[in-house]
């Protein structure tokens, strides 16, 4: 609500209340009150600490004896000069929040570890009818500890003696608790960023049975079960020096696949706590304690709530803390569709990789963004590489300046003058039906489609591909991360990794892992692990449906698809040298020709090669992601690569090419013989059709062979076009090689022949920018040919088919 | 606890989504707030928040729908000044008052149509 609206609200319910006070004549009870609204009114500066040792608790007194816990009136009167302070706890009722309030009951953060309690039993019942494990339950709701350090509070025997285990800034919790005694959670304050919440939170012990609403009576405890509060009329009174002797901290959390997953704590502690003054300058003080690799300085008021954490100089801004109620409403949509709008997702940690959940929970809290997917990872003598796309949210605008590696804040989006953007992300209105988030940009806008009570990442639509965004490159070595050179995938390269790059000869031993978008099942079956196929481009909605298909319509089917495993062979190509995979013999079509057994198909990798105006670039795939590098005139690509095409092929005796051109399919059992003559043959007419499927973008591939005709007039280089989502049919003809694609063709079924209509517009826009000519249409010309007019389309660097021997691919090339 | 630090409390819990009500049967940012307001302030005044057994925010809701009855009709929304809304907004602003209002509560406080109407009649 407007500020202005929220003040003249406050302002009648004063009047208000001061009439029903005259009505009523009731006193006003002079307290000093904090409700979590009044935390607000107040100013606090805070400390947070982390990762440093802060000052230690006093020796733990004797046990105190436990009392009833029946509703009582006892009061709670704390030293005069002492005052205490009243707030409700947030969220009490609220079944969103249990799983985090009884999580971190039972578990709590140690530096990289987690301390968990003797029976983890209450938190069974958020996992259904599973028992996880400790370390099941540790992954699930912390993003950033070290998954393998999970401390059981009963097995800390060095601390079993006095009873207490320290977790971090030397705040201590009891190990075991005496009978009737329980921690908790009590939530002060929360504040909504973007799709995170931090919750601030004071742990205490109570005599209150846990998943208990407090009532009147209910007593609060320090670890050292010294009495520093109680509950009674709905709030709870906790003594203002008792604040520093409990730990009071902040939770940055996020609802996915709805449990709360906790992406950092920061321990907050007040050194000196003043008494308020007054009604209209009710301050609570405390003042600043040193120490600490980071600290922060806070200041609450009603009008001017601002946490600072400052890093050196550098200030980072959370948000205010009001008591907003955080909206982790588990309702679903029944509206699936509107997230079949948003296929595509990313892989967005890989414990078994170079990029675990802590690292990238570790980027997501240093660079402030909402989610990081780490596009693909390396290993190198100067750590590891990881190059991935972050999403922020938060009005802060970066300037066009502001680079990756001298500041905190990576620009994401560069403004338009200079081939630059911003980004923003806003959050004020979103349907109910389909939690969409706009990101607004001065120039194009991104959606993003997360629910947190069925989502662990945000999903987007093509619009995503569409808005060139520069990447965040991070090295990370012994825990430390940093940033380095910002570089940009395809679309708008301007920059690239620089001297990042170790010399030549350590290549050898780099591994390379890329990881691939993630297609959201539109049958609703969400299954997170399942790779990006290619064979699941024909799922997608709208434009990215590859139809019609000639396989199908040959009645044909796709081959599942396998993985290369290894295998790389070195190819020189005139000047260049590029290293792709052999060419892997699959299997068996399904359906389609009766004697499959005779049939072969094989894949072959081809790769786009992008250059930065030097040396080195990126190696891009037909999917669009990144699968090598290119430094130096080398290429090296990575060992999970995506076949960017298929070629059906029918082999009897491993001699003879099976060739598909569409329009007829015939079996040529004419040995392909890798002379001039078969050569010559093939050209004057015998189609060998090339099948391109799928690709995303629209690059242009450089395809290495591994012999080729040594005939001068042939031996040239070759530029692949691979046209998106359309299916383009390649064929040679007279005068050298061209492939091209079917215009107006339609579909017949009186003779068995086959072709496709497509419309002009449609096909023009997905060619590649080398096939258009200065007008934005084709530069070719038309061939009429076994009754189809078929386009030619002229590339600048000519075009390139693949045909079969049996010893393995031929590729021609042409100048 | 006191009715006004009650209320105080109630309008930083509950206020973003009441006003959120009262700008959906007003269309209008002036005259949410007022209405809003004037709904704060009848309850404070006549110690309603001191109920234990009142829903605070339906009791809320339904004097914010009181006061924009009492108001007249909604203003047309203007794209214009407050920015372009989503279809379900433009579908909810689109009818008549009562059905606005308990269309918003269904969909933007996950009540049952009949505890919808509850509300809105004050019961």
């Amino acid at each position: 609500m407007p500020g202005a609206v929220k003040a003249e609200t406050e302002k009648r319910i004063r009047g208000a209340f001061d009439i029903y006070e005259k009505k009523n004549g009731k006193k006003k009870f002079a307290v000093v009150l904090a409700s979590a609204l009044a935390f607000a009114a107040l100013f606090i500066t805070v400390i947070i600490i982390a990762n440093s040792i802060g000052s230690k608790l006093p020796d733990a007194p004797p046990e105190t004896q436990t009392g009833s816990f029946e509703e009582t009136d006892e009061a709670f009167d704390p030293p005069v000069e002492d005052g205490y302070i009243l707030f409700y706890s947030l969220y009490e009722n609220d079944l969103n929040y249990e799983p985090f309030r009884v999580a971190t009951r039972l578990m709590k953060p140690c530096g990289d570890s987690i301390v968990v309690a003797d029976d983890l039993r209450p938190l069974y019942g958020f996992f259904g009818e599973n028992e996880p494990s400790a370390k099941t339950l540790c992954d699930t709701f912390f993003a950033f500890y070290d998954r393998k350090n999970i401390i059981y509070q009963k097995s800390i025997t060095k601390y079993s003696e006095q009873k207490y285990t320290d977790i971090s800034d030397g705040f201590r919790i009891r190990s075991e608790l005496p009978e009737g005694y329980y921690p908790d959670e009590l939530i002060l304050l929360s504040e909504k960023h973007g799709t995170f919440e931090y919750i601030l939170t004071a742990s205490v012990i109570t005599d209150n049975t846990p998943g208990r609403l407090p009532y009147k009576g209910v007593k609060l405890y320090d670890q050292n079960l010294s009495q520093i509060g109680v509950y009674r009329d709905g709030l709870y009174e906790i003594s203002v020096s008792a604040l520093k002797n409990i730990s009071v901290c902040v939770y940055k959390i996020r609802s996915e696949m709805g449990l709360p997953v906790i992406y950092a704590r920061y321990e907050v502690k007040p050194d000196e706590l003043t008494q308020a003054r007054g009604d209209d300058d009710m301050g609570l003080h405390t003042a600043a304690a040193e120490g600490g690799s980071v600290t922060v300085s806070g200041r609450f008021s009603i009008d001017d709530r601002i946490l600072e954490l400052k890093n050196g100089e550098n200030s980072v801004f959370m948000p205010v803390f009001t008591d907003a109620g955080m909206d982790m409403d588990s309702s679903v949509s029944t509206k699936r569709s509107s997230l079949c709008e948003y296929p595509y997702s990313f892989q967005i940690y890989d414990d078994n990789g170079l990029c675990g959940r802590k690292t990238v929970c570790d980027i997501i809290n240093m660079l402030d963004l909402q989610w990081f997917f780490p596009m693909y990872t390396a290993k190198t003598g100067e750590g590891t590489l990881i190059i991935g796309d972050g999403i922020k949210t938060g009005a802060t605008v970066l300037s066009s300046s502001d680079q990756a590696s001298s500041h905190l804040y990576p620009v994401i989006r560069e403004e338009n003058e200079d081939n630059k953007y911003t980004w923003y992300f806003d959050l004020s209105w979103y349907t109910i039906d389909s939690y969409v988030f706009d990101f607004k940009s001065l120039e194009k806008g991104v959606s993003v489609a997360y629910l947190p009570s069925t989502c662990d990442r945000p999903y987007f639509d093509f619009s995503y591909f569409e808005s060139d965004h520069p990447s965040i490159a991070l090295i990370v070595k012994d825990g430390e991360i940093r940033l380095t050179d910002s570089c940009v995938l395809p679309g708008s390269l301007n920059q690239t990794l620089k001297s990042y790059f170790t010399p030549e000869e350590e290549f050898d031993d780099l591994k390379f892992v890329t990881t691939y978008p993630y297609i959201k099942d539109p049958s609703n079956e969400y299954d997170p692990s399942r790779p990006f196929m290619r064979e699941y481009l024909p799922l997608l909605s709208t434009d990215l449906t590859a139809t019609p298909d000639l396989f199908e319509d040959l009645g044909l089917y796709i081959a599942p698809f396998e993985r290369l495993k290894s295998g790389f062979s070195d190819l020189s190509v005139g000047n260049r040298y590029i290293r792709v995979t052999d060419v892997k013999e699959d299997g068996v079509f399904y359906g389609g020709e009766k004697n499959t057994d005779k049939i072969k198909w094989y894949t072959v990798y081809a790769y786009e090669e992008q250059t930065c105006g030097e040396q080195n670039g990126y190696i891009i795939d037909a999917s669009g992601c990144v699968s090598g590098l290119r430094r130096n005139g080398s290429v090296y690509l990575f060992n999970t690569l995506q076949p960017c095409f298929e070629i059906r092929i029918k082999a009897a005796d491993n001699n003879v090419v099976y060739a598909y051109h569409g329009t007829d399919n015939y079996t040529d059992n004419t040995p392909l013989h890798k002379s001039e003559e078969t050569y010559a043959g093939l050209m004057s007419g015998t189609a060998a059709l090339l099948l391109y499927k799928y690709g995303v973008t629209a690059p242009v591939y450089d395809i290495a062979v591994e012999d080729h005709v040594s005939d001068d007039e042939y031996d040239i280089g070759v530029d692949v076009a691979i046209l998106p989502q359309k299916p383009v049919y390649g064929v040679k003809n007279n005068g050298g090689y061209r492939y091209y694609y079917y215009k107006n063709l339609t579909k017949t079924v009186n003779d068995g022949r086959y072709s496709y209509a497509y419309t002009d517009y449609e096909e023009w826009k997905y060619l590649s920018s080398d096939a258009l000519n200065s007008y934005g249409e084709p530069d070719g010309w038309w061939l009429k040919d076994n009754g189809c007019e078929r386009f030619i389309i002229k590339y600048r660097s000519g075009a390139a088919e693949i045909i079969y021997s049996g010893k393995g691919p031929v590729i021609f090339y042409a100048q | 606890m006191h009715n006004d630090d009650r209320a105080l409390f109630l309008l930083n819990k509950y206020g973003d989504d009441i006003y959120r009500f009262a700008f959906i049967l007003t269309c209008n940012e002036d005259r949410a707030g007022v209405i809003m307001a004037e709904a704060f302030e009848y309850a404070a005044g006549n110690g309603l928040f001191a109920d234990k057994d009142k829903d605070d925010k339906k009791l809320l809701f339904s004097r914010v729908y009181k006061n924009a009855v009492k108001n007249g009709d909604p203003a047309v929304y203007d794209e214009e000044k407050y920015g372009k809304k989503s279809d379900t907004f433009k579908s909810i602003v689109s009818l008549p008052l009562k059905e606005r209002a308990i269309r918003h509560l269904i969909l933007y406080e996950d009540m049952e149509e009949k505890e919808a109407e509850k509300v809105i009649s004050g019961k």
